[in-house]
């Protein structure tokens, strides 16, 4: 079953006007972008910076308008959703960022922190917040009310993040490099949770990255993006194993590997290149 | 052979308001001529205050309280400032961590490179520029690039930059921090490879710090694994590899996702790494370690030779 | 309630730690305190004998034109008989109250400002921006002098207004500023995505992250309006119906007593000058906390 289907998705950004001209130049940040998601995967969209996969993730959940396009959410198409109908759907989209420092409210408990989205969809009940900590790994969920975020590790603020996207029960999660500020061995308890918490709560997940190493560990599909278009999606394994795109290609050759003999293999084999 | 650089049992703190933050314990090991040698671990661990404490560039509020870094058979822990700005740039270079930033944005990059070297060196400007444009080639920048300022570069272009500057003044010895932290992975790939083949031909001797062991495992002949503080496992890069001796080196490996090979299952490592103001007194790693026995907590593993040049910090013997 | 309890426990340290920190701040807030104490103290001296120290109407009938301090009047009289030092006690009050309520205002007025501007931008910021500067270009004394004259009346009232309409747009541009920056972090963008209403954004989220810099200019502020006041006063417009530091000047001045009456002129020039200063300690000893404070993660 379908949860998301993204049509000829597209965003335009305005670029600064020339004085004397009447041109509006801009720039292209996603370009016709379409996709589908199956109930319960995880779809990744693994591109460099710049390749416009945080554009799609803030369109996603709304936080930007799409020039162009549809975004099906079980069905309906939210891309020009506004006011309270808007709202009433937001009940359905959750995201995880990707800084667990700025993510999170500092002045704000976190009891406060995860109540918020609560009571913004008007579902508010100690139980649930007291819950979702648990279901993160918080535990006893007690004694995280009432402290603080600069009181947590970065592992603790990521696992809070995750709490209080999931606590109002979206059926679609967007996450946008949830780990890759994380020490690495931190980055492994967190996506293991996040495939734990997919798996029990039947979520679609949306999962944003640079590292297709950490894309290949956690997602279903993939999706390869460049300059705004993709470029290369199928399964994660497939596009992993045999890349079809010549982008795609450069980019996994130049993934670096955790084993020194399968480096020195690569090496070389490729040639040097001069930046003009 | 003699060692280009020793460390002997460094012990450096910072002083903050808090207390002392014990940051590296009794560290050693050795670079031999023409080595490059990785030293990897996760935030906090010590590996950029042992970086800066080789380089002299340690804040007000710390202090290194014992040992000796040995630089070309001179003891460098007890030098003035005076003496350290002549061994910086022409003897021990540093590339830092997202030093692309450091380049000044009014100044042309060509430019500040030729004052770097003049600054050093007795020679004249039009030599200086044959110099940096002779740099450009080997760090794979257009020599005509020179007169451009650096918002005109790109990042992976800025950070080589960096590293031409690095080499400018003939050092013996580099340490990169990092280098290539805040860049893509394509550019990663590029700066990577360079800076593995300027070491090779100029024959010098470099030390990798990064959090990344993927990363160290393409660049560099030895490893040393740091947590907490303490140099808990040393060994041949490939050694390492095959055999990982310690419990923190095995746990960090397979915390690495890897896109080659089968998808294995990520292991996490349980708990946080140890406060540092208030150090525990046996093994650093010991309440997260899966394998503890009751004497890791009372009595501090020495690093030991366990098997041919390879050397771990642990009680546990396989 | 529980919660709530630790909460003003919490703010009640915290304001604790931060006089306790800053030398600046204990100076201020010790002047400060000199003058309360003063504001205090004058119903009780005019409680003496209100005839006599009652700083409107109060008269010494003994006394013809200005005498030196003695027993009787602690820093001598006015020109007519009237005590002076009831007259500083009093002008402490209106300094305090004048000083604290101008602050509060524009303060709130400039940060609720601030805020909106900031966070919905666009037309709405252009025209709350633009509306500030027309406001800042407006000079206080015709202002005042033609406020008065519509409602035929020097109050201080109307003062108080008019100071409060002057000090907030300053305020609201360091306020928007603020929010400008704020209104991008990601903790922001999380509360938009989980459908919390616009109100409850700028209140809940956004507010408390401005509080600090807002209560340096509640502090920044006060000096201030104590200084315009004094300056609006010695010029002749104050309040008649009450007595202030800066109207003692001006009678002092207009009665041709500047150079014969130093008892006279130099206690409230002191004293606008101190209370002025107290307040402007505080608000470097704030400063200097809320500096490391925004940096700090």
């Amino acid at each position: 079953m379908e949860i998301v289907n993204v049509e000829h998705l597209t965003k335009v950004f305005p670029l600064k006007k020339r004085l004397f001209s009447k041109e509006q130049p801009y720039v292209r940040a996603v370009d016709e972008i379409s996709f589908t998601i199956e109930k319960g995967k995880i779809l990744g969209l693994v591109g460099e910076s710049g390749c416009g996969k945080t554009t799609i993730a803030k369109l996603l959940v709304r936080l930007l308008h799409p020039t162009g396009g549809k975004i099906s959410i079980r069905g309906k198409d939210i891309a020009d959703l506004r006011g309270e109908k808007l709202k009433k759907f937001r009940k359905n989209i959750q995201m995880i960022f990707q800084d667990p420092y700025e993510s999170l409210n500092p002045r704000l408990t976190i009891h406060s922190t995860i109540a918020e989205p609560l009571i913004a969809q008007g579902l508010y009940s100690p139980e649930k917040i007291h819950e979702a900590l648990e279901v993160v790994g918080l535990k006893p969920p007690e004694g995280f009310f009432y402290r603080y975020p600069h009181e947590l590790s970065g592992g603790q603020r990521q696992r809070v993040a995750i709490a209080r996207a999931l606590v109002i029960e979206p059926i679609f999660v967007v996450a946008d490099e949830p780990t890759s500020m994380l020490d690495v061995s931190i980055r492994a308890g967190v996506l293991n949770l996040m495939l734990a918490l997919k798996k029990r709560f039947e979520l679609t997940v949306l999962f944003v990255t640079h590292d297709l190493a950490v894309a290949r560990y956690m997602c279903d599909d993939i999706a390869v993006m460049h300059r705004g278009k993709i470029v290369e999606i199928g399964n994660a394994e497939d596009v992993i194993q045999n890349p079809k795109h010549s982008y795609t290609k450069a980019l996994l050759s130049a993934v670096p590997i955790p084993n020194p003999k399968a480096k020195r293999k690569r090496i070389r084999a490729r040639e040097k290149v001069i930046c003009i | 052979m003699n060692a280009v650089l020793e460390i002997k049992n460094l012990t450096m703190s910072y002083e903050t308001s808090a207390g002392s933050v014990s940051a590296v314990d009794n560290v050693s090991f050795k670079i031999m001529p023409g080595e490059a040698m990785g030293l990897v671990g996760e935030s906090g661990c010590g590996k950029t205050s042992l970086g800066m404490s080789i380089m002299k560039l340690l804040p007000e509020n710390a202090k290194i309280t014992h040992g000796e870094i040995i630089f070309d058979g001179e003891d460098v822990v007890a030098k003035t400032e005076a003496e350290m700005r002549r061994i910086r740039w022409e003897g021990i270079s540093m590339v830092f961590q997202a030093a692309m930033n450091a380049l000044n944005p009014v100044i042309k990059v060509g430019d500040q490179i030729i004052e770097a070297i003049m600054a050093h060196e007795n020679i004249k400007k039009e030599k200086a520029r044959e110099k940096v444009r002779a740099l450009y080639e080997m760090v794979g920048l257009a020599p005509e690039r020179m007169v451009n300022y650096p918002h005109e570069y790109s990042g992976g272009m800025r950070q080589r930059a960096i590293i031409a500057m690095a080499l400018a003044c003939d050092p013996k010895f580099i340490i990169a921090d990092e280098p290539t932290t805040a860049l893509d992975v394509i550019v990663q790939d590029e700066i990577i490879d360079e800076i593995v083949n300027i070491q090779r031909k100029l024959n010098m001797i470099m030390m990798y710090i990064s959090h990344d062991i993927s990363v160290i495992a393409e660049t560099c002949d030895k490893i040393g694994v740091m947590y907490a503080g303490h140099l808990i496992e040393y060994a041949d890069t490939f050694a390492l590899f095959d055999n990982p001796l310690h419990p923190y080196t095995r746990a960090l490996m397979s915390s690495f996702p890897s896109i080659e090979g089968p998808r294995k299952e990520l292991k996490p490592v349980p708990g946080e790494p140890p406060n540092l103001l208030d150090p525990p007194q046996g093994c650093r790693f010991y309440p997260r370690c899966s394998h503890a026995q009751e004497i890791c907590d009372n009595q501090r593993p020495e690093l030991v030779e366990r098997e041919k040049d390879h050397f771990s910090a642990c009680h546990r013997v396989i | 309630m529980d919660k709530n309890g630790r909460h003003k426990l919490r703010l009640i340290r915290l304001i604790w730690d931060l006089v306790r920190k800053s030398t600046f701040i204990k100076l201020g807030v010790f002047i400060m305190i000199l003058f309360g104490l003063m504001a205090i103290m004058s119903p009780v001296w005019i409680h003496r004998n209100p005839a006599l120290y009652d700083p409107i109407i109060g008269v010494d009938p003994d006394v013809y034109g200005s005498v030196g301090p003695s027993w009787k009047h602690p820093l001598g009289t006015d020109d007519i008989g009237k005590d002076l030092f009831s007259q500083l006690l009093r002008g402490s009050q209106v300094a305090f109250i004048l000083g604290i309520m101008v602050s509060v205002v524009s303060t709130v007025l400039g940060t609720g400002i601030g805020l909106v501007a900031g966070y919905y931008g666009k037309t709405c910021d252009t025209l709350l921006m633009r509306l500030a500067d027309i406001i800042l270009t407006l000079p206080r004394l015709p202002l005042l002098i033609v406020i008065s004259g519509i409602f035929g009346t020097q109050s201080n009232w109307i003062i108080l207004l008019i100071l409060a309409f002057t000090f907030w747009p300053t305020i609201s541009r360091v306020i928007r500023a603020q929010t400008l920056s704020l209104r991008e972090r990601p903790f922001i963008e999380s509360a938009r995505v989980s459908g919390v209403s616009d109100t409850r954004i700028i209140v809940r989220h956004l507010a408390p992250n401005v509080l600090p810099v807002a209560f340096y200019y509640l502090t920044v502020t006060v000096t201030g309006a104590i200084l315009v006041e004094a300056g609006l006063s010695f010029l002749g417009f104050g309040d008649p119906s009450n007595m202030s530091w800066g109207m003692m000047l001006q009678w002092c001045f207009s009665k041709g007593y500047v150079f014969k009456a130093p008892y006279w002129m130099i206690p409230p020039g002191l004293c606008i000058s101190l209370l002025a200063f107290s307040f402007y300690l505080i608000g470097v000893g704030l400063e200097e906390m809320i500096n490391p404070r925004l940096k700090k993660r």
